[in-house]
């Protein structure tokens, strides 16, 4: 359990995935600015990368690995994360109309997105078990909500404020998730000695 | 006639649509993360080439049978096909340069700009034309991706393509400049990335100033002769 936890803390802190590795940084860079959107696609990465992961981490293990045949790998995620999505989709249209409406616009977006595939392959040559993987997976997920909130916090201080002409729109975002990341690997200490 | 439409085209995909200027700002790939070595950069930038050149071929003979409503999810399994292909091929003829690359090439696949090449050259316009477009967002891609390594590796490590390029610098000027270590983290390559956006959209201002200038002038002088 104190295991699951720690590689559950290192996606989100220390080896924050969307500022380390990049993977759905085209979602968390074209934020609007309100927090309300930016919750919304957090959650729907959240949920399609939980419930993908659970499905593809067992696929490769008992199927492809015993049958040599991890070149089908990158197949497998796109199928299943294909799947995944329509399933939610169906799920979430019938038995929660609620949440769907609020997740509605991002869900199709974020199955296709690097922020579902690239946990994915972490994943895959990573040796953690499936307990590891789905924590490494839910940590991705809340670490990539973490990033979009506050990026939709700095979009809007972005906003108010006077930049060059040259700097403003995508550039400034670039040069502030530097910094946002910059922050971040400051914190690449936090999370080893957490537990004594 | 036919070869100018071709370099027009060709023109259009390098320049003014150049994948990373218009898409890939909107939509910045962990590919990008690749870019702390000039020299797997530049084998990513070909596998690029090859695999988005060979997707708007397959899509634009495909057009006719693929179903609209799965059409993005046939595109993504098209390229999934072929990056598989590249990384085996690597895997098995260039195993140092799948070491550098193999982990991020199947990021390929998500890449918004295989998916609105397929959807811009190869559904709606004739083969030839694909071959063209493919290639030429390819190209664009490249030379983003030339730019953004040369750059970090060069002063975040001191090397160019592995040669020591800054010690030849520094014996050239008698200098003593040392590397900036931080541009070969992923946080440098955000900056470099940021820094290159701004750089491109001030070239592109003073271009279109002078365009729009021109076009509003061509269109004065019609209007007075009217």
């Amino acid at each position: 359990m104190k295991d699951f936890f720690i590689v559950f803390l290192v996606a989100i802190v220390s080896d924050n995935y969307v500022l380390s590795r990049w993977f759905g940084l085209d979602l968390v860079i074209d934020s609007s600015g309100d927090a309300r959107p930016a919750f919304a696609v957090g959650i729907s990465v959240i949920i399609n990368l939980f419930i993908s992961t659970l499905f593809i981490w067992p696929i490769s293990r008992y199927i492809l690995e015993p049958m040599n045949m991890m070149y089908l790998y990158l197949m497998v995620c796109i199928v299943m994360m294909f799947v995944t999505s329509k399933l939610i989709w169906i799920v979430s249209k019938n038995l929660m109309p609620k949440i769907f409406g609020f997740v509605e616009a991002y869900l199709p977006v974020v199955a296709i997105s690097s922020a579902v595939l690239g946990p994915n392959l972490v994943n895959a040559i990573s040796d953690v078990g499936y307990g590891g993987a789905l924590a490494s997976s839910l940590g991705a997920g809340v670490g990539f909500l973490v990033c979009t909130l506050i990026f939709s916090g700095i979009r809007s201080r972005i906003n108010e404020s006077n930049i060059s002409k040259s700097f403003d729109g995508i550039p400034i975002s670039f040069i502030a998730a530097g910094i946002t990341a910059l922050a971040f690997s400051g914190l690449s200490g936090v999370t080893q000695n957490i537990f004594g | 006639m036919k070869q100018k439409t071709a370099s027009k085209i060709f023109l259009n995909g390098v320049i003014e649509n150049n994948p990373v200027v218009v898409v890939l700002f909107m939509s910045a790939s962990p590919v990008l993360t690749m870019t702390t070595l000039a020299s797997s950069s530049m084998a990513m930038a070909l596998v690029f080439l090859i695999v988005i050149l060979l997707s708007s071929i397959l899509v634009s003979l495909l057009k006719k049978i693929i179903p609209d409503s799965v059409k993005t999810w046939v595109y993504v399994l098209i390229s999934v096909g072929l990056v598989s292909i590249a990384t085996m091929v690597l895997n098995a003829y260039f195993f140092p340069v799948y070491e550098n690359i193999g982990m991020y090439l199947p990021l390929l696949v998500v890449n918004s700009v295989i998916l609105t090449c397929a959807e811009n050259f190869g559904l709606k316009s004739k083969l030839s034309d694909s071959v063209v477009g493919g290639l030429a967002m390819g190209v664009g891609f490249a030379i983003v991706m030339f730019v953004m390594s040369s750059v970090r590796e060069l002063f975040g490590l001191g090397t160019w393509f592995g040669m020591d390029a800054l010690g030849a610098i520094n014996s050239l000027l008698k200098a003593d400049i040392q590397p900036l270590r931080v541009l070969q983290t992923p946080s440098g390559g955000l900056f470099v990335y940021g820094a290159l956006g701004a750089l491109i959209t001030y070239i592109f201002s003073k271009i279109n100033k002078q365009k729009t200038e021109e076009v509003s002038g061509a269109v004065v002088g019609i209007k007075e002769e009217d």
